[in-house]
C-alpha cells in the first residue's frame, strides 16, 4: 500500500542492475563480493540523492551498526535497543508525518526516508536489531550492516528480508545457470508486465480515485484491489527475479492472495515478507506475554489480543491515521473472527468433521468469495477521499455517474 | 521431474527448443509493451468515459 518512490522505469535502476550482475557473479571471494554489493548499493543511493544526503544515509547506517556492535558485544543491550528503537521509530514519524516534521523544523530530513523506502529500512532495522539482542544472531559488519539494510532491488517496495534469512546465504552463491537466467528473465518481465501494463490499463479504465457517485464504488473497490495486486505484486516479481540473477536470497511477497479462502489465509499469501515480520516480531511474542501473565489459561483470548495489537500496528505502519489504524483494526477483527469459527467449528465438528467442511466445494467458494469483498471494502476505509457523510450523500443521494 | 540439478552448469534450458523459443518471445514481448507504457504509451482504443 506505501506508493513505490523509487522509479523503476528510470535507466539509472537498470544500469545499477546491470553493473551489480557484472560485478557480482564473477566474483568468488566473500569478501570481495560483500564489498562489491556494498559499491552496488551506494552507487544506487547517489542517483537517488545529493551528495549531502547520501553522507546522512551513511552516517545513519554508521550509527546503526555501531549501535549493533555495541548489542552483540553485550554492552548496555538495553539502552541500545531502547536507544536505537526510539531513533527509528522518530524517523518513522518523520517519514509519515512529513507536514508534522516540517512544523518541528525536521523537514530536511523526510526526502531521505522516502528515497531510501524507509517504511521497510525500519523494519529491517528491528529484525536485526532483535536477532543480535537475543543472541541468535553475531552483530554484522559494516558491509552486512549496509547490505542488509539497503538493498538496492529491495528499496523500492520490499520484501522486508528476515535478518536470519539474510544471514542463512551462501557467502558467494554459485553462479546463476541458464536456465536461473532464463526462469529470472521471465520473472522480471512479468513484473513489469503487470505493473506498466495490466496496472495501467486497469487504472486507465476504471479507477476514478473513487470519486465517482453511487453503485460504482462497488465496482471501483473490486478493481482497486486487482490494481493493487498487479503493481505492488510486479514490484515484488522484479525485486525476486533481480536477486535470483544478482545471486542475493530475495524473498516472496505474493502467492495468489485472491484466492485465499479466509482472511488468515489472506494474509498466509499477501504481502508475506510483512506478515512473516509481524508473526515473528509481534503476534508471538505479544501471545506469548499474555499467556504467561495469564497462566495459559485462556489461549484463544491471548491469541485475539495479540491479533488486534499487531494490526493495529501494522495498519499504523501504513500511514500514521484513523483511517488506516480504522483499516488494521478491521483485519484484526477478520482474523479473530475467522480463528474463533475455526475454534467453535472444530470444537462442534471434530477434526474430521471440519476436513470434510474445508474440502465441501460450495463452503469453499462462499468463504473465498467472502474473503475477496472483505479485503476489497477494507480497502475503501483507507482510499476514499471523502468523509462518511459525504459517502452518504454521495453514494444514495444523487444516482450513478461516473463522475470523473 | 525437477531437472533444475540434472541441469545446473550444464547451460541446458531444460525444454525443447521451440518451447524455450516461445517462452523469450513472450519475456520479448512482455518487456516491448512494458517500455512502451512506461515511456507514456497509451491505449489506442480509450476515449475515456
Amino acid at each position: 500500500m506505501n506508493e513505490a518512490f523509487i522509479d523503476v522505469s528510470r535507466l539509472s535502476f537498470w544500469a545499477i542492475f546491470v553493473t551489480a550482475v557484472a560485478l557480482l557473479v564473477p566474483i568468488t571471494t566473500p569478501a570481495a563480493r560483500k564489498w562489491a554489493w556494498v559499491a552496488v548499493n551506494v552507487a544506487f543511493l547517489a542517483t537517488l540523492l545529493s551528495p549531502r544526503q547520501l553522507n546522512a544515509v551513511l552516517v545513519a547506517v554508521l550509527a546503526v551498526h555501531l549501535a549493533l556492535q555495541a548489542a552483540g558485544a553485550g554492552r548496555g543491550r538495553g539502552l541500545v535497543a531502547l536507544g536505537l528503537g526510539a531513533g527509528t521509530l522518530g524517523l518513522f514519524f518523520i517519514r509519515k508525518l512529513p507536514i508534522t516534521a516540517a512544523e518541528l523544523g525536521w523537514g530536511a530530513a523526510n526526502p531521505i526516508l522516502v528515497a531510501v523506502g524507509f517504511s521497510y529500512v525500519a523494519l529491517r532495522i528491528c529484525d536485526v536489531l532483535r536477532a543480535v539482542i537475543e543472541g541468535r544472531q553475531p552483530a554484522p559488519d559494516l558491509p552486512a550492516t549496509i547490505n542488509y539494510l539497503l538493498p538496492f532491488h529491495m528499496l523500492a517496495a520490499g520484501p522486508i528480508q528476515a535478518y536470519d534469512e539474510y544471514v542463512a546465504q551462501p557467502a558467494v552463491p554459485p553462479p546463476p545457470t541458464a536456465l536461473d537466467t532464463l526462469e529470472a528473465a521471465e520473472r522480471i518481465a512479468r513484473g513489469l508486465f503487470k505493473k506498466f501494463v495490466l496496472a495501467h490499463v486497469l487504472k486507465s479504465l476504471f479507477l476514478t480515485g473513487f470519486r465517482a457517485r453511487g453503485p460504482y464504488l462497488l465496482v471501483e473497490a473490486q478493481v482497486f484491489y486487482l490494481w493493487l495486486y498487479l503493481d505492488f505484486s510486479g514490484l515484488s516479481d522484479l525485486a525476486v527475479g533481480m536477486g535470483r540473477l544478482i545471486g542475493a536470497a530475495t524473498p516472496e511477497n505474493f502467492h495468489r492472495p485472491y484466492l485465499a479462502r479466509n482472511i488468515i489465509v489472506f494474509w498466509e499469501r499477501w504481502h508475506i515478507s510483512l506478515s512473516q515480520f509481524i508473526r515473528r516480531n509481534l503476534f508471538i511474542p505479544v501471545q506469548l506475554w499474555l499467556m504467561r501473565r495469564s497462566g495459559g489459561i485462556h489461549p484463544l483470548w491471548c491469541a485475539s489480543a495479540a491479533f488486534i495489537v499487531s494490526f493495529a500496528l501494522c495498519g499504523l505502519w501504513h500511514g500514521v491515521s484513523i483511517r488506516f489504524l480504522g483499516w488494521g483494526l478491521l483485519h484484526a477483527a477478520g482474523l479473530v473472527t475467522v480463528n474463533l469459527y475455526r475454534h467453535y467449528l472444530t470444537r462442534g465438528l471434530g477434526t474430521r468433521g471440519v476436513k470434510d467442511y474445508m474440502n465441501y466445494r460450495g463452503i469453499r467458494v462462499i468463504s473465498t468469495f467472502l474473503t475477496f469483498e472483505f479485503v476489497c471494502l477494507s480497502l475503501v476505509v483507507v482510499v476514499y477521499p471523502y468523509s462518511f457523510t459525504e459517502f452518504v450523500d454521495r453514494s444514495f443521494a444523487h444516482g450513478y455517474s461516473f463522475g470523473r | 521431474m525437477d531437472t533444475r540439478s540434472a541441469d545446473r552448469g550444464t547451460g541446458d534450458l531444460g525444454g525443447a527448443p521451440h518451447r524455450i523459443a516461445l517462452r523469450l518471445a513472450w519475456v520479448a514481448l512482455q518487456l516491448v509493451l512494458a517500455y512502451w507504457f512506461a515511456q507514456g504509451g497509451e491505449l489506442f482504443f480509450y476515449q475515456g468515459f
